[in-house]
């Protein structure tokens, strides 16, 4: 039990994470043990993004420039919190780009993004599901050692 | 603390609430600019809102404005949380009435920074606004905040098809407490008196606390009978159960929406109408306001509003009431007894103006006038070096306890070149009451120079026999009302004996007031009282009268000189202070 304690909470394992680690906010709740709210903030990120990355293909098809620009700040914001910093400046390309929407070049930069995205989801991904990043299991046979 | 989350991002939400509460607060989360507009009406809503920028719907900038444009007493203090990073868009959301602006991507360790800072400057707001609001002394609600919630009672009383009570309460002889057992004391009392009224009120009715020993009661009420039984529950709990004997209160209540729609008008009607309670003594306990003393009240500001430059305007005269001798009805002295002439109403008795000038303060500078015409008239009457004729003027409260009454009484003397044992002041006992210590030394201090003290309206209030027997008291008038009706086989010519008596054991003259027949002249000089003065010898005049009577004995029908039909309006205008 003390072991696990131990390595769940050595997080510079975890925070080392190659792709996408921890950080801010996050890290300060995963070093109090708060587990479950990291998991539940980075599944509402992950879901939430996804739902935008969704409507900002859906804005490209229906020719909404400013819809596209709003959702792009948005995810720009979220994703400089999450430490996502290529996304998040793929995201502020899109945000400040005054071009036409049926432009290739519009069409290119999103599709960059949507690239980005997929990187980015899955790194997240890996974080969320490495096996250290696990809360710690009541185990009554080692207690005490 | 509750503090409002307005932001549209979830994973922004899940974030600064976990934070929030890591940091022992109480998030609360709006999805949108409208949500959080919502929160922040409620009275009890949050007092720090962290506010998204961009916001579907009412952005947060629209929502910072609406928030600083309504009046309210709370404040909110606003963090705008943006990722819009460029200067200018700092000065925009802090132009808009931000308090502060944080850049997403936030750190949170800056974050909980400016939310401390953010706390210490609300809760510096708090203590502010407990002072602008509330009474320091008993903890009630002041008149501002009276003034700021009657809004929202009085639409929660038309909803419940109830009316307000508004009761205006006023301890009687507060100040006197104060003055004789000291300021903690009167505190001390002034909290009990706190608790007494909030237990006779209800939970929802407001008591505030408006003046010195002024309170307000302010409570929902399906009749006027129910008020006047929160009135009399009131009177009762201050003069039993209350904390001493001394703490009752006069109560004048008016009623919303019958005798106004707004606080103010509310207010002035209930004030308007405890006045009149303490005028006329009532002893139901309380007063409703009524269009009668609305009048009054105005008439009564009418006097407050002109009287200030009457004093410039030369509209005061002094006329003189002469002071007989009873062994031969030859003239002692004479009253000085002030007169207002005003321009709207005509002359007016000093019994209304007398307080209203006690009110705004002129009373001092009208006393100092009279004081120096009586004393100039006392030295045109005066003969040689003579001084058995004296002038006898009026001493209010007011002027008794004002510092520099001997100084002006110096200098009148000194101006006019009046004899000082021409001059007689006279005072009421109440007058001397409030500070038994200064009060002694004034009348010895007078007594040194020379300058008669009279008490004034004898047998209605404490007729205290330590008075009698500690202060320099040269003449004693027994107050016309002892004498209404009186007739040589009246017990109270017994009891006026023994008083005079008692009075000349210690070297006092003893004057009879009001004498307006022959039987109540009969029964003052039964009793072996030395002066008198009244209707039946002479009205108060212009100074030549007295000129004319003075030293020789006049018939009794000579001296009867009253109109019966002016007898009462006359008798009114008598009673004159100042």
């Amino acid at each position: 039990m003390r072991q696990r304690v131990l390595r769940v909470k050595g997080m510079p394992n975890l925070l080392q994470h190659e792709k996408w680690v921890l950080s801010g906010a996050l890290s300060e709740f995963a070093i109090d043990g708060e587990f479950d709210l990291v998991r539940t903030i980075i599944d509402v990120f992950l879901s939430d993004t996804q739902e935008k990355i969704d409507s900002l293909q859906q804005a490209v098809l229906t020719t909404d420039p400013a819809g596209a620009r709003g959702t792009a700040h948005a995810l720009k914001g979220a994703a400089r919190q999450m430490g996502l910093l290529r996304f998040a400046e793929d995201a502020e390309r899109l945000e400040r780009s005054s071009l036409q929407i049926d432009t290739p070049t519009f069409s290119s930069i999103v599709l960059a993004l949507v690239d980005s995205w997929r990187e980015a989801k899955q790194s997240i991904i890996e974080t969320r599901d490495c096996a250290e990043f696990q809360p710690p299991v009541h185990d009554p046979l080692t207690e005490g050692i | 603390m509750r503090i409002l989350i307005a932001e549209d991002d979830p994973t922004f939400q899940r974030i600064l609430a976990g934070l929030l509460r890591k940091w022992g607060h109480e998030p609360v989360v709006a999805n949108d600019g409208h949500e959080a507009w919502t929160y922040l009406q409620s009275a009890d809503g949050p007092r720090l809102v962290l506010l998204d920028w961009v916001m579907p719907g009412l952005n947060g900038l629209d929502v910072c404005r609406q928030i600083r444009s309504r009046a309210t007493y709370g404040y909110t203090y606003i963090i705008i949380l943006t990722a819009k990073s460029e200067p200018q868009d700092s000065v925009t959301a802090l132009e808009a009435g931000s308090d502060d602006v944080v850049t997403k991507p936030f750190d949170h360790h800056e974050l909980r920074a400016r939310i401390n800072t953010a706390q210490r400057i609300l809760a510096l707001e708090e203590s502010l606004s407990l002072r602008a609001f509330y009474d320091h002394l008993t903890g009630l609600p002041n008149r501002t905040l009276l003034a700021e919630r009657f809004p929202k009672d009085a639409r929660a009383a038309i909803r419940n098809a109830e009316m307000l009570a508004v009761l205006y309460i006023d301890l009687d002889h507060f100040k006197m407490f104060n003055d004789n057992f000291g300021h903690p004391a009167g505190d001390a009392m002034l909290r009990e008196i706190t608790a007494c009224l909030k237990n006779c009120a209800a939970e929802t009715d407001t008591v505030a606390r408006v003046g010195g020993d002024e309170f307000v009661c302010i409570a929902g009420v399906q009749t006027a009978d129910a008020a006047a039984a929160l009135a009399t529950r009131m009177r009762i709990a201050l003069d039993s159960g209350g904390p001493r004997s001394l703490s009752t209160a006069s109560i004048g209540i008016s009623l919303f929406p019958r005798d106004g729609d707004n606080v103010d008008l509310l207010l002035q009607s209930a004030d308007a109408a405890m006045y009149e309670f303490k005028r006329r003594r009532l002893s139901n306990g309380f007063q409703f306001f009524n269009e009668e003393i609305g009048a009054r009240y105005r008439s009564r500001l009418g006097l407050k509003t002109r009287l200030p430059g009457a004093l410039r305007r030369k509209e005061f005269v002094v006329h003189y009431q002469p002071i007989l001798r009873l062994s031969d009805l030859s003239v002692a002295g004479a009253e000085a007894l002030i007169r207002w002439n005003d321009p709207v109403r005509g002359m007016i008795p000093p019994a209304e103006f007398i307080p209203v000038a006690e009110e705004t303060g002129d009373i001092v500078e009208i006393g100092k006038w009279v004081l120096g015409q009586a004393c100039r008239q006392a030295k045109h009457w005066a003969v040689g070096e003579e001084t058995g004729f004296r002038v006898a003027v009026n001493i209010s409260a007011s002027q008794f306890s004002d510092s520099e009454l001997m100084e002006t009484v110096a200098e009148a003397l000194a101006h006019t070149g009046a004899h000082a044992s021409m001059l007689e002041l006279e005072m009421t006992e109440t007058a001397l009451a409030g500070d038994l210590e200064k009060s002694a030394a004034t009348m010895h201090a007078l007594a040194k120079i020379g300058v008669r003290v009279a008490l004034d309206d004898f047998g209605t209030g404490y007729s205290s026999f330590s008075y009698l027997a500690n202060l320099p008291i040269n003449t004693l008038k027994i107050d016309r009302s002892f004498l209404v009706g009186i007739s040589s086989n009246d017990r109270r010519v017994l009891v006026l004996e023994a008083i005079v008596a008692l009075a000349h054991k210690l070297g006092i003259t003893v004057v009879a007031e009001g004498i307006e027949d022959a039987d109540q002249l009969q029964a003052v000089r039964d009793a072996g009282c030395d002066e008198v003065q009244g209707f039946l010898f002479a009205k108060p005049g212009l100074p030549d009268g007295i000129h004319r009577m003075r030293g020789r004995a006049i018939p009794i029908e000579e001296r009867i000189s009253a109109n019966p039909d002016h007898l009462a309006e006359d008798l009114a205008s008598a009673r004159a202070p100042g």
